[in-house]
């Protein structure tokens, strides 16, 4: 797994500084945005190879976006991150959940993100 | 009379006549009469005012005077100042001295032999009259209708009068008592007895005649025939002597066969009348009867002494047919809701709710040492009797507590997620900055990432007790269940109460959702500690196990407490069964749990014996392979237009973004102002999706800013149960979307319908 540049999208500034912190400590580029308003915006700015969706945003969360998302970069792998993930637990979730790649815990330690991350990134 | 004591009122001998219309039309006469006989009979000579008829006694000017006097009195004694009534017993006595004074005059030697007089007959009445007029403003001598006999003495003797001025005037003047009578005086006194009665008529015999219930008409009917029959045939049979067509001893014979026939056909006339009477009387009580022993409430019927004069069936089988009157009530032990205290002196439920202080509840231990909630109220449809009502309001009592409970829960279970979900971001940023160490070996790190780790746990396992889960097929492994319900369970056990579990290995999955099913087992071990804690012993074992019989998962616990009997055990799982009222206990844990399982598709076996234990089985289906129907289930909302309001913005923002997905366009805000703003430029607003505690969130505020949208109300926080009489729809949170899409078609179509059409 080389270098991933990796997106990210999530008003938490705390989550999103511990997260470039993090990321970068294992080797990849990160990239934020703090509102679902920025994220289209700045998808057509530049190439990324993962992109993370908090569910919650103002201007949008991981729900509306992942189906924009697909429509525009139907190949970018897609992570959903959940802190309420029981509360919404509905059909429509689980739909908008199905098309993204795949979903984490807010929680998550960077170990379990890591592993989550190298087996995304690992060449087909 | 025995009439008056019966409680029915057709029978009573109540007058409703107009007496003081009356009193007027039969006095006014007399006082016209007196004064024409005054001044045209005696000043200016007619004969016709001083004797009616040629040949006839006039009346003389003392008996014109007294009865206008009496006359007067009569009408002055109807006031209701005092003054005036004490002035109406003067004239009477005045009328009394001035009658003994012209009876003198008008009789006595120097009187002109021959001439006009004052009758003995005139003196008797005039006396009799203020006797009873004195007699009817006394009290206790009107209850004992002193005044009645007076008026119906002088009645006799004008009626005698004025029969004998019609039949023989002769034989009539014979009588020293009717020397010298008038036919004005005898008319005068006749109207004056009348009225005399009437004034008091209640109970008297002019009573019952004039009434207008059951009595006045029986004998209304049938008094003209009292009247005319006797009448006639003395008429007839003086007659028939009189041609010679029979003598004496034969008119005697005859008359009395015929007024013997007439009595007895009257007497079997009556009797056949009261027999229907009561039959129906018998039939409308049977159907009130019917009627009463129906109902629920229990009913007594008291008497104005207190006496219970009857109770329905309910009455009976709350406090059997002891009570015999409102002292027994009295005593029964009623005690205060919800502090359960005695009632102070006078304020005993029973005597509050005859005082008509609206509903009063109270509790009431019953036979068998349940408590029992009562609501105690009372009516008066008679100035006789008051009933006296009392409603077992147990259920309702206690559903309305536990909704009051489950509300609160519900409320604390949304701050608990709320804040369960924050400390999750919490743990998730320490978890990231903690693992992106430069040194593996870093200790501290090591330590904080073990007790963010411990902590996410914890939060996670708060978050899903908290979280009920709407739509989904929700799956569990009943041996991890099992498991984490006997490790929160042990915490709570006191020494001496055992609890074995042995884990099972394989996976057990079940259709349930996790915290549903390690709540009921949980509720379980609880209820097996309880018995067995407040069983004689006070220790014994609880053995949880988990295994498998076909299609189905059986978590088994059981107890080796006192156990219970096969009554208790028959009505366990009935809501609000229980027997830990007094220690905490609802009644709704094997009722919710029994629920539970029923929906899962599964059920709870309960078993037990006295002194054998209690073992309670949960067996659940296994989970079935998962359907996309429920996808399919979901309305889409396409071109709909929907306001969002609410003041939570993460709620805000996920309900809007699946409301989106569905298609519908939607808009939001945060508070009624902003969301007002929103719709001035949204003419064609469907539907308000409105948080019900938000200031102005009323439904006559929103129907008149929002005339042609439907309106769905989101329950907060606060959970009013005061909205909830309000139009529009109203859910719960967490919201199920698949309820949410329905209700949003509903209101929709509703409001659509309304703007088109005229309202029905």
């Amino acid at each position: 797994m080389g270098v991933a540049r990796i997106f990210i999208a999530d008003d938490d500034e705390d989550y999103l500084a511990a997260f470039r912190i993090g990321m970068e400590s294992i080797g990849h580029k990160v990239f934020s945005v703090n509102s679902g308003a920025q994220v289209m915006d700045a998808l057509r700015d530049g190439h990324y190879d993962i992109v993370f969706l908090d569910v919650v945003m103002p201007g949008g969360g991981a729900i509306s976006l992942v189906h924009k998302i697909r429509l525009e970069y139907p190949d970018v792998l897609i992570v959903i991150m959940t802190g309420h993930s029981e509360l919404y637990n509905t059909p429509v979730f689980t739909e908008g959940f199905r098309l993204a790649t795949a979903r984490i815990k807010k929680s998550a330690s960077l170990d379990e993100i890591k592993a989550m991350l190298s087996s995304l990134l690992m060449p087909k | 009379m025995s009439r008056r004591s019966e409680p029915h009122s057709v029978w009573g001998a109540t007058a409703t006549v107009d007496t003081q219309g009356i009193t007027a039309l039969l006095v006014g006469p007399v006082i016209i009469l007196a004064g024409l006989n005054l001044v045209f009979g005696w000043l200016l000579g007619s004969e016709v005012f001083l004797r009616g008829l040629r040949d006839l006694p006039a009346m003389v000017p003392g008996t014109a005077l007294c009865v206008a006097m009496l006359g007067i009195s009569t009408l002055l004694s109807q006031s209701r100042k005092l003054s005036i009534r004490a002035l109406s017993v003067g004239l009477a006595i005045g009328a009394d001295l001035f009658a003994v004074l012209a009876f003198v005059a008008s009789t006595g030697a120097d009187a002109p032999v021959g001439g006009d007089r004052m009758s003995l007959a005139t003196l008797v009445a005039v006396l009799c009259l203020s006797a009873a007029a004195v007699a009817s403003l006394v009290p206790s001598l009107q209850a004992r209708r002193v005044h009645e006999a007076f008026a119906t003495f002088v009645i006799v003797i004008a009626l005698a009068a004025l029969i004998g001025m019609v039949i023989d005037l002769d034989s009539l003047f014979r009588f020293t008592l009717f020397q010298g009578l008038s036919l004005p005086t005898a008319i005068s006194v006749l109207l004056l007895a009348l009225a005399a009665i009437l004034r008091r008529a209640q109970g008297t015999w002019l009573g019952v005649i004039t009434s207008d219930a059951l009595d006045g008409r029986l004998a209304r009917r049938y008094l003209p025939w009292a009247i005319l029959v006797p009448f006639s045939l003395i008429e007839l049979s003086y007659v028939m002597t009189d041609r010679g067509v029979m003598d004496g001893r034969q008119r005697q014979l005859v008359f009395a066969v015929f007024v013997m026939i007439g009595s007895c056909a009257a007497v079997v006339r009556l009797a056949r009348y009261q027999a229907d009477v009561a039959r129906r009387d018998f039939r409308s009580e049977a159907n009130l009867r019917a009627i009463l022993s129906g109902l629920d409430e229990a009913i007594f019927v008291l008497s104005e002494t207190g006496a219970i004069m009857g109770r329905n069936q309910a009455a009976e089988r709350l406090f059997g047919d002891r009570p015999q009157e409102v002292a027994h009530l009295l005593s029964i032990d009623l005690h205060d809701v919800p502090r359960r205290e005695r009632p102070g002196s006078g304020r005993h439920p029973v005597t509050r709710a005859l005082a008509e202080e609206g509903d009063v509840h109270c509790g009431w231990m019953d036979a068998d040492g349940h408590e029992r909630i009562l609501g105690l109220s009372s009516f008066k449809p008679d100035a006789a009797w008051k009933v006296l009502v009392i409603a077992d309001v147990t259920e309702p009592w206690m559903l309305q507590q536990t909704a009051a409970l489950t509300e609160r829960a519900d409320a604390l279970a949304q701050v608990v997620s709320g804040v369960s979900h924050e400390m999750l971001n919490v743990f998730g940023v320490i978890n990231m900055s903690a693992g992106a160490r430069t040194d593996p070996d870093d200790k501290t790190a090591a330590i904080i990432l073990k007790a963010a780790e411990r902590g996410s746990r914890l939060a996670e396992r708060l978050q899903r007790l908290t979280v009920t889960q709407n739509g989904a097929v929700a799956t569990v492994d009943a041996g991890e269940a099992a498991l984490a319900a006997v490790e929160l369970a042990r915490r709570t056990l006191p020494d001496g109460i055992v609890l074995t579990h042995d884990p099972v290995l394989d996976p057990l999955p079940v259709a349930a959702s996790g915290a549903d099913l390690e709540l009921a087992l949980l509720n379980l071990i609880l209820n097996a500690r309880n018995a067995i804690a407040e069983g004689e012993l006070g220790f014994g074992q609880i053995d949880v196990n988990v295994d498998s019989e076909g299609e189905q998962v059986r978590i088994h616990v059981i107890d080796d407490g006192p156990g219970v009997t096969e009554e208790v055990l028959e009505r366990a799982a009935d809501p609000f069964f229980t027997t830990r009222r007094g220690v905490g206990g609802t009644g709704l844990g094997l009722a919710i749990i029994s629920t539970m399982a029923r929906n899962a598709g599964g059920e709870l076996r309960l078993s037990s014996a006295p002194g054998k234990g209690f073992q309670a089985c949960l067996a659940l289906p296994r989970p079935q392979l998962p359907s996309t129907r429920d996808q399919a289930a979901l309305p889409r909302l396409g071109t709909m237009r929907l306001l969002v309001v609410d003041p939570d913005p993460e709620f805000r923002a996920i309900l809007g973004d699946t409301l989106e997905m569905l298609g519908a366009d939607v808009h939001r805000a945060g508070s009624m102002d902003e969301g007002c703003e929103i719709a001035k430029r949204l003419p064609d607003l469907s539907v308000l999706i409105v948080e019900e505690d938000l200031p102005e969130a009323e439904a006559q505020v929103l129907r008149r800013r929002f005339p042609n949208a439907g309106v769905i109300y989101l329950a907060g926080p606060a959970q009013s149960a005061r909205k909830a009489g309000w139009p529009g729809l109203r859910m719960g949170k967490p919201v199920d979307m698949a309820l949410l899409c329905n209700s949003i078609h509903l209101v929709a179509a509703r409001a659509s319908g309304a703007s088109c059409d005229e309202p029905l």
